[in-house]
């Protein structure tokens, strides 16, 4: 808000524009200083799906978990991962054994005669906040703000009859959306390594010339 | 500055100021609280149905508030922006009953300006 002082030039005072918290505040100045006609819970409505469905679509926050089934047991359940988060896929399962996921949590021991004794392993788990109240990881506002601003303002361009309804709008903001989603995917599944992503070999490693 | 939400009884004596209200000769009003309070209630009926999103903080899942006499000081149950657009609807519904003063031409005016409001950004 600019201010004008007796004796000055006009101050901007930056601090109703960015907030106490520039991630999650900032995504909804951008989007009410935009948006003509909309209202902050409708906005809160719609960054919310955004963000649950960026971490759903891209497993963006994985974590890789030790597992452990006494014996006489046959399933574990990761949910909840904890206060602020929810496991959304289980992406691998390691250990000796059979097992099948039933989402979006829990491994099953399939292996037939069931095993005796404890069965332990690791699990890699991709998972999704509980709330718009949980800690975000910090990355989420500072490499994918773009991303949740596409995915909130594709879900309010879209609404009918209202104000600010686009449906041209929508869909360019929707094709962000996912196309951010599937880059955080590629970089979640490259270990957080915005590289090549795999250990490149000399062309005779694997026995055929590299085209 | 001075942030404070305005009052239904604020919106009711602002219709009332559009709406040239005192009978000048007797200093009565031609409109009661109750059939403003009746317009307050039905323009929150239509923007219920036209503008679910208004009432989002306030709870989809539950009856539409209702007031009437005695509701003066409670607060304007919606976000600012739909103040003006309740102005309208309140002096346009008042000015479509049958007497002598009424501008239907305006009241139809009004109430469509309540409408383009809520849906639209032109005004």
């Amino acid at each position: 808000m600019a201010i004008s002082t007796p004796d000055g030039p006009l101050i901007y005072d930056e601090q109703n524009y960015l907030g106490e918290d520039p991630g999650l505040t900032r995504v909804y100045d951008n989007i009410m200083g935009t948006v003509p006609g909309v209202l902050l819970p409708a906005v809160k409505m719609v960054v919310w799906n955004a963000i649950e469905e960026f971490y759903w679509r891209s497993t963006w926050r994985r974590e890789l978990l030790n597992w452990c089934m006494p014996s006489n047991v046959i399933c574990v359940d990761f949910n909840p991962f904890d206060g602020n988060w929810l496991v959304a896929w289980v992406l691998d399962v390691y250990g000796c054994g059979q097992y099948t996921v039933r989402p979006p949590s829990m491994i099953v021991d399939v292996g037939h005669p069931p095993a005796s004794g404890a069965r332990e392993g690791k699990a890699l788990v991709a998972l999704k906040p509980v709330s718009l109240d949980a800690e975000f990881d910090p990355q989420l506002f500072m490499n994918w703000f773009e991303t949740i601003l596409d995915g909130s303002l594709y879900r309010l361009y879209l609404q009918p009859v209202k104000p600010y309804s686009s449906p041209q709008l929508a869909s360019a903001h929707a094709k962000q959306f996912r196309v951010g989603c599937q880059r955080a995917r590629a970089i979640a599944q490259k270990q957080y390594t915005n590289g090549p992503g795999r250990w490149t070999f000399n062309y005779y490693a694997d026995g055929r010339r590299k085209s | 500055m001075l942030m404070t939400r305005p009052t239904v009884g604020q919106l009711l004596l602002d219709a009332r100021a559009v709406l040239n209200d005192t009978v000048p000769i007797t200093g009565s009003t031609r409109y009661s609280d109750t059939d403003l309070f009746q317009a307050f209630n039905a323009a929150l009926f239509e923007a219920r149905a036209k503008r679910p999103d208004a009432f989002l903080e306030m709870g989809l899942r539950i009856d539409v508030p209702s007031f009437g006499p005695g509701d003066e000081l409670q607060l304007f149950p919606l976000d600012q922006i739909f103040y003006p657009l309740f102005l309208n609807y309140i002096v346009g519904k008042s000015e479509l009953r049958e007497d002598e003063f009424a501008a239907e031409g305006r009241a139809v005016a009004m109430l469509n300006k309540f409408v383009t409001g809520l849906l639209q950004v032109a005004s």
